[in-house]
């Protein structure tokens, strides 16, 4: 039994499989494209963020060694000055001017030089010998650190707006002594901080860049900006930064902060001076370092996204003929299942038909066997004969209709078997030849030599078309006709060719396209003689064609008809007895 | 002479009659009855040879009384022959599998019986 589920079932499966399968392949390929940008992306952004970190880490070793190099000078200047103080020539210190500006022509970071003596007055300067009133510095940090606190070498003050000088300055300072030790006083040079900005605006940090010089305290010193603010135009430089901890601890580093300043998360960069507690800080916003990095990234992205795009669309296409294409495989099953139910019932009605056909049949043709053996008067015998034989063609009939159903089902099956066709063919002559009857026309029967006696064919079958052939004949052939059969093989191809000749009626010529067709009929075969369903040659034609033969006739109207079919007789299949 | 003893069974008198009939110099047994009841209740009673089954009978189809009378020991040696005008492959089919010794497709001829029953017959030269 075939168990109609299971290609429908398998078929489905295998569209949705193909539609599942075919959706993963462009996900995983989505995905992995995907991936690949976002990890490409990723390391891309860590290598410009370390370009970034090292840039900054050189910007910060050329600031701190310009700055270091300021404060060199700015020592140097103050040893000197204490030399001269210390050897009671403290107060002209227009020669220590002199000698500064001829020494260090270009750079004028300093905007005072001069001296505090112990009380905390200011006792010279570079400026103006004379000032109208002493000015008092005894509160000022610098000169604090040194009368107070331990011996330091050099200080470095916060910004502090000059009390003389009237500007803005860090106050570099150095302990003065006198010749037993005691505490003199202080030496003091005012660094203007705008040197250092001016001297950091040479390298762009950005529109929200940093520079700053801070003191390990976390007051910046000099503080310059991207966006043209600088030391006491910044809101920053008074407030003291959070620096993290390491940036105390360790001599040069990096670091990521949004904690600094105005909180803009930016990558810092920084370096320790190296006789001084002070720091070079220099800062880059890490979205304007990243500016180039995301450039080429919107690249990438806008490229996956092409490529997801085309992606996308030949999945989508794809699908959408899948789907069009299971949808004309569910519609084609339907149609198929309703031809299905179709033939089904019309096995149906062909089986019952024939059962109810037979039925009666069975009384008709048994008792008329039975009265044809049991009476005795002549006349009445011929009678149940006719009866007999009507009967015999009616069943003839029936098993025509059912032999095609058969075949165009395909369940019909041919027996080839051994076949001795001389017997056979003169079996079938011979049946024609009695029903012939009053019907006054010759059967005949040609035999050629070079047909083989025995051969491999499914004789019953053989049988069902000559007899077929025969009836037709003899139905249109008239009083005194002739009718041959001839058998013969052709030298050619080795095929048996069989052959029905009459002498009838013919068949028209615009019907001869038609004979083969089922229910066909000659008009005249109705007005005449009732007899023919129009099935017979069809079956003839398939039975020949299932037989691996071809079939075919020639006819003239008023001259008569020949039919013909070859059926295969190899050698191979043959007995041939001599 | 013919030991063989025939239990035709069928609902229309006409084929019920027939195969008696057509056998009628062979010199055997027909016992003749109109249901499947009445056929089961028959082989209890007496001894046959041949049973020939027509199967659409009413209530109990021929196939049901084949399928019965195989399972009985009465049915182990019993010829069973279909007697019907179902004439399809698969009909022929599923009576074969059901336990029928060989099918009589109606219309029958008198030789058609005698080589479906498998017996001697008035005519053989033996």
């Amino acid at each position: 039994m075939q168990a109609p589920w299971f290609p429908r079932w398998l078929a489905f499966l295998r569209t949705r499989l193909a539609f599942i399968s075919l959706s993963i392949i462009a996900l995983v390929l989505l995905g992995l494209l995907w991936a690949a940008m976002l990890l490409q992306s990723q390391r891309d952004q860590g290598l410009s963020l370390l370009e970034s970190r090292s840039h900054l880490l050189n910007i910060a070793r050329t600031f701190k060694e310009h700055a270091e190099n300021t404060f060199n000078d700015a020592d140097q200047a103050l040893r000197l000055v204490k030399y001269q103080f210390e050897r009671g020539r403290s107060h002209d210190l227009s020669v220590l001017n002199e000698y500064l500006s001829h020494e260090l022509p270009d750079k004028h970071y300093y905007n005072q030089i001069g001296i505090i003596d112990e009380r905390g007055y200011y006792a010279s300067s570079n400026l103006s010998v004379k000032q109208p009133t002493p000015v008092d510095l005894s509160d000022r940090e610098h000169f604090r650190v040194h009368r107070d606190g331990p011996r330091s070498h050099l200080f470095v003050s916060r910004p502090v707006m000059g009390r003389i000088s009237q500007k803005w300055s860090i106050q570099v300072t150095q302990r003065l002594s006198h010749p037993d030790g005691r505490f003199a006083g202080v030496s003091v040079i005012s660094i203007d901080p705008d040197y250092f900005v001016r001297f950091h605006r040479g390298i762009d940090l950005g529109v929200q860049g940093v520079s700053a010089l801070i003191g390990l305290d976390g007051y910046p010193r000099t503080l310059t900006q991207g966006d043209g603010h600088a030391n006491q135009d910044s809101l920053f430089v008074n407030q003291a930064l959070a620096l993290p901890p390491e940036v105390l601890h360790q001599e040069r580093g990096s670091f990521l902060s949004d904690q600094l300043f105005d909180g803009v998360l930016r990558l810092y960069a920084y370096e320790h001076l190296k006789d001084a507690p002070l720091v070079m800080l220099t800062g880059m916003a890490r979205s304007e370092a990243l500016e180039e990095f995301q450039a080429r990234n919107l690249t990438y992205f806008q490229f996956g996204a092409v490529i997801s795009l085309i992606i996308g669309l030949f999945a989508g296409t794809s699908l959408y003929l899948l789907r069009r294409a299971q949808r004309i495989h569910v519609e084609l099953e339907a149609s198929r299942q309703q031809a299905d139910v179709a033939n089904r019932h019309k096995s149906e009605f062909l089986a019952s038909m024939s059962h109810e056909l037979r039925t009666p049949l069975n009384g008709i043709i048994g008792y008329s066997e039975h009265l044809q053996a049991e009476l005795h008067d002549p006349e009445l015998q011929w009678a149940s004969k006719v009866i007999h034989d009507s009967s015999t063609h009616l069943l003839t009939l029936v098993n025509s209709i059912l032999d095609l159903t058969k075949i165009e089902a395909g369940k019909i099956e041919l027996s080839p078997r051994r076949v001795a066709l001389h017997p056979l063919l003169e079996d079938v002559c011979n049946w024609h030849r009695s029903r012939l009857g009053d019907h006054d026309a010759a059967l005949t029967l040609e035999w050629d030599n070079t047909v083989p006696e025995h051969c491999l064919l499914d004789g019953v079958r053989l049988k069902q078309v000559l007899s077929n052939l025969l009836d037709n004949a003899i139905k249109f052939t008239p009083q005194g006709g002739r009718i041959t059969v001839r058998v013969q093989r052709v030298s050619t191809t080795g095929l048996l060719r069989f052959e029905v000749n009459d002498t009838g009626e013919g068949i028209a010529e615009d019907m001869q396209p038609l004979v083969f067709e089922k229910f066909w009929q000659q008009e005249a075969f109705i007005t005449r003689r009732s007899a023919g369903t129009g099935l017979g040659l069809t079956l003839c034609k398939r039975l020949v064609e299932l037989m691996g033969g071809q079939i075919g006739f020639h006819s003239r109207p008023n001259h008569g008809s020949t039919f013909y079919f070859t059926l295969p007789c190899s050698p191979q299949q043959a007995a041939h007895t001599p | 002479m013919n030991k063989s003893h025939l239990l035709v069974v069928d609902d229309n008198p006409a084929n019920r009659m027939l195969p008696g009939l057509l056998l009628r110099k062979d010199g055997c047994r027909v016992t003749t009855c109109d249901s499947g009841e009445s056929a089961l209740e028959k082989l209890q009673q007496e001894p046959f040879t041949h049973l020939l089954l027509d199967i659409s009978l009413p209530r109990i189809s021929g196939l049901d009384v084949c399928r019965q009378v195989r399972q009985q020991p009465l049915g182990a040696s019993m010829r069973i022959i279909a007697y019907t005008a179902h004439a399809m492959p698969q009909e022929i089919q599923e009576f074969l599998e059901a336990g029928f010794d060989g099918i009589l497709v109606k219309p029958i001829r008198r030789q058609d019986l005698i080589d479906a029953l498998n017996i001697a017959t008035a005519t053989d030269p033996t």
